[in-house]
């Protein structure tokens, strides 16, 4: 073995050099370690007759061209597993990337110098990477097929729900004609009111691609609007204005504010509307520089009777709104007095964190 | 920079074209899949362009096999792909389920598309070489990856390098994948290859 390749044993490389009949010329210490074939044994000898594979066409036809002068040459292990394995088979098969460039040597002797990489440790990591890779991916998918399922569903049970609804309206509108009672009638009314609020937001929810939350300016603002038309007086002047900022709010939160802006509604247009030949009543939901929501339902009728208390008032349009106010961990308050911006009148508000 | 003549570009052309016959034989002699290679266009571009025209194709993450070539001409070779098509590549070559991925190729990968480059330049470069009686050596492939900027300034380009541009369409079973061959040619060597391609499509000066 000629030691003029020596400092080829000091390289953390598997170093072979061959001549253009493939015969062994140098054999470093680290292929000596990865093939347990020492060098003495295999110099002087044909590398294919160690290593048979490279006897096959695919490796000869490329292996001629570097020899003959030709670019260097790139075995990767993906693509042509381990050239070189161990002479022990049962040893673990190492992951070699092989570079083969061709130099002359003596006597414009043209040889191949084959640079062979260890990749084992760092491949047996990107593998078992891959493979968890691979596997978040799947499962990815499998949450994403099974979202858009309950989405699904979600829409489809919220269209149940919304027909359902419809349906009591109809019976209580029904109802409605056939009582006498004028506070039976009247209580029937409120109770229409109250439920179209769940109608109204299952109807959003199936037809909105989102099925958990709810836009506050189209939802509010449907809902005041369909209850003013129904109950006003077509002749009256009565005037609704409404300034709803687009704020997206869940389900229940967006349920729980839309119930009480109808009811602070319908209070308004018994109470203060009151058959009057015209009115006014704003409704407004902003989102606080704080984080807040506040709505406020104004009108400009005459205000509470003395010696009412609306914090404690026991009809139950109040009730529900502290109720509710209650559960959306809000704050409730009324301005009557006339020296405030109200005015007249009385203005509701409830003002919640959007945390709940 | 002279210009190519209709009938010296179409000669180029086959010489690509026959470059990358070559390339797809030696890659289906090497696995045991069907590998399609083919080159929908080819066009000189100046080096200054390149980084636009990468760019313009989503340019942002690349992957590249990248050889130096010297002796008769001077200049480096590319194969480029975007790192999504890089790595549909080397899945479909190797049968594996595509990992859909936009941050590069790992050791293991970019070791097999290195392979594919290599084959790839190998082949075109042999081919220009031979047929234009071209001495060239080349340096080891070696694989980078990062934007169009990063993939021109690494191939050495100054002012006035002409750029061969290959489209190159893989196909691997039902899969195709883009990727482009850039030539890069320093003005003296894009002289010589003016030369050498006017003499062997035999036309005169």
């Amino acid at each position: 073995m000629k030691n003029e390749y020596a400092l080829f044993d000091h390289v953390p490389l598997g170093i072979i050099v061959c001549s253009r009949d493939q015969t062994v010329r140098f054999w470093n210490s680290c292929m000596e370690d990865w093939t347990g074939i020492p060098r003495q044994e295999i110099a002087g000898k044909s590398l294919p007759s160690f290593f048979p594979r490279l006897n096959e066409a695919r490796y000869r036809k490329r292996l001629d061209l570097l020899l003959e002068g030709g670019p260097p040459i790139i075995f990767s292990y993906q693509l042509n597993g381990c050239l070189l394995p161990h002479r022990d088979p049962h040893r673990l098969e190492r992951v070699q990337h092989i570079t083969a460039t061709s130099f002359l040597g003596k006597d414009q002797e043209r040889l191949a110098l084959l640079a062979v990489e260890d990749r084992s440790e760092v491949s047996a990591r990107i593998r078992s990477a891959r493979l968890e890779l691979i596997k978040r991916i799947q499962t990815e998918e499998t949450l994403r097929k099974t979202i858009a399922e309950k989405e699904f569903l979600m829409r489809e049970l919220n269209h149940r729900v919304k027909n359902n609804l419809s349906m009591i309206l109809s019976m209580i509108s029904l109802q409605q004609e056939t009582v006498e009672s004028e506070s039976f009638r009247s209580t029937l009314e409120d109770l229409d009111g109250r439920i179209r609020s769940f109608s109204l937001l299952h109807e959003m929810l199936y037809k909105s691609p989102d099925t958990t939350n709810i836009r506050l300016d189209i939802y509010i603002g449907n809902i005041v609007r369909e209850m003013f038309e129904s109950l006003r007086n077509p002749d009256s002047g009565a005037v609704l204005e409404t300034e709803i900022e687009t704020i997206e709010l869940p389900f229940q939160s967006a349920l729980y504010l839309g119930l009480i802006a109808s009811e602070a509604l319908t209070n308004a247009m018994k109470y203060a509307l009151n058959d009057r030949g015209g009115g006014f009543i704003s409704i407004s939901v902003r989102a606080l520089s704080d984080g807040m929501i506040e709505l406020r339902v104004r009108d400009d009728g005459p205000g509470f009777n003395p010696g009412i208390d609306p914090m404690s008032g026991d009809s139950l349009g109040m009730k529900l709104i502290r109720l509710l106010a209650t559960e959306l961990k809000g704050e409730l308050a009324f301005n009557t007095d006339d020296n405030s911006t109200t005015k007249s009148g009385v203005e509701l508000i409830v003002r919640f964190s959007t945390g709940i | 920079m002279i210009a190519f003549k209709p009938d010296m570009m179409d000669a180029l052309t086959e010489l690509v074209g026959l470059g990358i016959g070559r390339a797809a034989d030696v890659l289906n002699s090497m696995l045991d899949s069907h590998i399609g290679l083919s080159v929908p266009s080819v066009r000189l571009v100046q080096g200054a362009e390149l980084v636009e025209v990468l760019s313009r194709d989503g340019g942002n993450a690349l992957s590249a096999v990248q050889m130096r070539y010297s002796g008769s001409m001077k200049g480096s070779v590319e194969l480029i792909f975007t790192a999504g098509e890089a790595g549909k590549l080397v899945d479909c070559i190797m049968g594996e389920e595509i990992v859909q991925t936009e941050e590069g190729l790992d050791a293991l990968r970019s070791g097999t598309l290195c392979e594919v480059g290599n084959i790839v330049i190998n082949a075109i470069m042999g081919t220009l070489s031979n047929v234009l009686k071209l001495h060239l050596s080349y340096t080891v492939p070696s694989y980078i990856e990062g934007n169009a900027r990063l993939l021109v300034d690494e191939a050495g380009i100054v002012e006035g390098h002409v750029v061969l541009l290959a489209e190159t369409e893989f196909t691997v079973e039902t899969k195709s994948i883009q990727g482009q061959i850039a030539i890069f040619f320093s003005p003296v060597s894009y002289e010589l290859l003016h030369a050498a391609v006017r003499e062997f499509a035999d036309i005169p000066a």
